[in-house]
């Protein structure tokens, strides 16, 4: 009588862990596909968010420009005037690379180091956050 | 009375307008912009409409926006609050023709008292004084005859100058012809212009204001002082009422002073009226014709609710009050909380991770903020008044101290600590404190 009732069960229990195998395999394979066109759009994002993964070069905090505060950045220092800086050119430290305007006062943004601006990762009058990377330099 | 009343403002004082519509039965419209959805003032608010991106320019200050708001709500009347568009006269003009009552002065009055010279030429009219001085200094002479008449120091300005440029404090006589020299020629090499003018140059004012209120029928009344002369590059951080240094006199006097000039112009609602106050002599700078951040400390003293009495004229009302029923009953402090660094004074936007506010008999919070807000970097920095009541100086300095130790705002910077700084400091408790405090650094 116990063995009647005990079969189908394993094979009840059998296939649930094999439909959950199958849900697993599934799952990663379907992750796989949607990496694949993804990774061309949002390279740059993935590279600056996991650096150390894919290349070896180590990324020092020390090459960029980071945000001091939240706010609207400026690369002029008035409308329709140059920019502070453009990519390529070599600045000094200290020097004034941007304009943040928060909460109705404008603060500079200088340069941490001497150097040559690699990539320039904002836009003129675009909103920036606290630790965002603004400048590359190299 | 106004059936519905757009707020055009932000913050603490949308709150403070809406307050006092509701007291009064008066439908409220906020309008706000992008990065305001999740503000106080539109959760509380009857109706709100969005009027436009984040930035001020586009929302706040979008004249045609904010008039279609108006329209699409069938709302009465406009309150403009505190800065934005509340002295921007064309605002006044534009709802003056399209028949919505902007709840302020007349266009003319806001347009007069904005322009400087204009202003001072009007209130030198009405017996307000001015600093004395001359407006184009023509020889050397003039110099002489004007210390003689009006003491020493005077300082000597560029016309077209500005930044310290061409400026120099004279002490006494033997300077005279050396620096009217120099200040010429800095003024000639800075600004290409070597017109100079002089002023009587005042050591150690104070910033006393007085609060005025009249009605559509010029009946005008003065709500007593308020001393501002704690500030930061103009920007005042706590202030009083009364002043600890005027006597009873000179209030009353100053103040009937102000109430004249003010109906000789038929001036209507709320305006104040800012002087220098240095050695019993009152010295006018400007007059801002409309409701003020600090007016709460002079609701404490007088027990006259300034933004429903203003209100209330705007609808056409009589004045409540008479100048005989108002009176001066014990002191009042309100300190202004910044979203900034203390000691930096960097600007510091972003979450609310923690907020608790103080409390008790005489403690009053003026402020939008709330757990889980975040203050958005578009505007400014000004996020909370905390004021308090005692029955005199001593108790609301002490009911403050307690207030400010039991306010918690956690997730940014504020200036907390600063407000806890000054009013321990000798100079804030003695109350002899000028306008020069904060750059004295007696604050550390």
């Amino acid at each position: 009588m116990l063995n009647f009732t005990q079969i189908p069960f394993f094979i009840l229990c059998l296939i649930v862990i094999l439909l959950f195998i199958i849900i697993i395999i599934l799952t990663n394979l379907i992750r796989k596909i949607d990496n694949l066109p993804n990774k061309s759009i949002s390279q740059s994002t993935i590279k600056s968010n996991l650096p150390n993964k894919k290349s070896k070069e180590v990324i020092n905090e020390d090459d960029y420009i980071i945000s001091p505060m939240v706010g609207i950045i400026y690369l002029t220092p008035e409308p329709n005037k140059p920019q502070f800086v453009k990519e390529g050119e070599h600045i000094k430290q200290g020097d004034t690379v941007a304009i943040i305007e928060a909460m109705k006062t404008y603060s500079n943004v200088r340069a941490s180091k001497s150097g040559i601006v690699k990539k320039i990762y904002i836009n003129n009058g675009s909103p920036v956050e606290y630790g965002e990377k603004l400048f590359s330099i190299e | 009375m106004f059936k519905k009343i757009l707020i055009a403002n932000r913050g603490e004082i949308a709150l403070r307008i809406l307050r006092a519509c509701r007291e009064l039965d008066i439908k409220t419209v906020a309008i706000h912009s992008e990065a305001d959805a999740e503000a106080m003032h539109v959760r509380l608010a009857d109706e709100s409409v969005c009027v436009g991106p984040a930035p001020a320019k586009n929302s706040y200050l979008n004249i045609p926006s904010i008039i279609t708001a108006a329209t699409i709500t069938n709302s009465d009347a406009i309150h403009p609050g505190y800065g934005f568009l509340s002295e921007n006269y064309k605002f006044a003009k534009i709802l003056e023709e399209h028949g919505y009552k902007f709840i302020g002065p007349k266009s003319k009055h806001i347009e007069i008292m904005g322009n400087k010279i204009i202003a001072k030429e009007t209130m030198k009219n009405m017996e307000i004084p001015l600093i004395p001085g001359i407006k184009e200094i023509k020889s050397d002479k003039q110099v002489y005859d004007f210390v003689e008449k009006n003491g020493y120091p005077v300082i000597v300005k560029a016309a077209s100058g500005g930044g310290g440029k061409g400026m120099k404090i004279i002490r006494k006589e033997s300077e005279i012809k050396e620096s009217l020299l120099l200040a010429k020629k800095e003024s000639k090499n800075a600004f290409n212009d070597d017109t100079i003018y002089l002023e009587k140059f005042l050591e150690k004012p104070k910033h006393i204001e007085i609060q005025i209120i009249a009605d559509q029928f010029n009946n005008v009344i003065h709500l007593g002082e308020r001393d501002c002369s704690i500030q930061r590059s103009h920007q005042k951080i706590i202030e009083e009422s009364p002043s600890s240094i005027l006597s009873e006199q000179q209030r009353k006097k100053i103040g009937e002073i102000s109430v004249n000039a003010i109906k000789s112009i038929g001036y209507e609602g709320l305006g104040t009226i800012e002087f220098l106050y240095e050695n019993d002599s009152f010295y006018f700078i400007e007059m801002n014709t409309r409701l003020q951040v600090e007016h709460p400390v002079t609701e404490m003293v007088t027990g006259v609710d300034l933004v429903k009495e203003q209100i209330r004229i705007a609808a056409g009302s009589k004045l409540s009050w008479k100048q005989n029923d108002i009176n001066i009953n014990g002191h009042s402090i309100e300190c202004r909380i910044n979203a900034e660094n203390p000691k930096t004074f960097k600007p510091s936007p972003g979450k609310i991770t923690q907020y608790h506010q103080p409390g008790g008999l005489g403690i009053r919070v003026e402020s939008a903020l709330f757990q889980g807000y975040s203050i958005p970097p578009h505007y400014d920095s000004m996020i909370a008044k905390l004021i308090t009541y005692g029955k005199n100086r001593d108790e609301s300095i002490l009911k403050m101290k307690k207030a400010l130790e039991e306010y918690v705002i956690m997730g940014i910077e504020n200036t907390i600590q600063l407000n806890q700084d000054i009013l321990k400091s000798e100079d804030f408790v003695s109350g002899k404190y000028n306008v020069n405090f904060m750059n004295e650094q007696k604050v550390n």
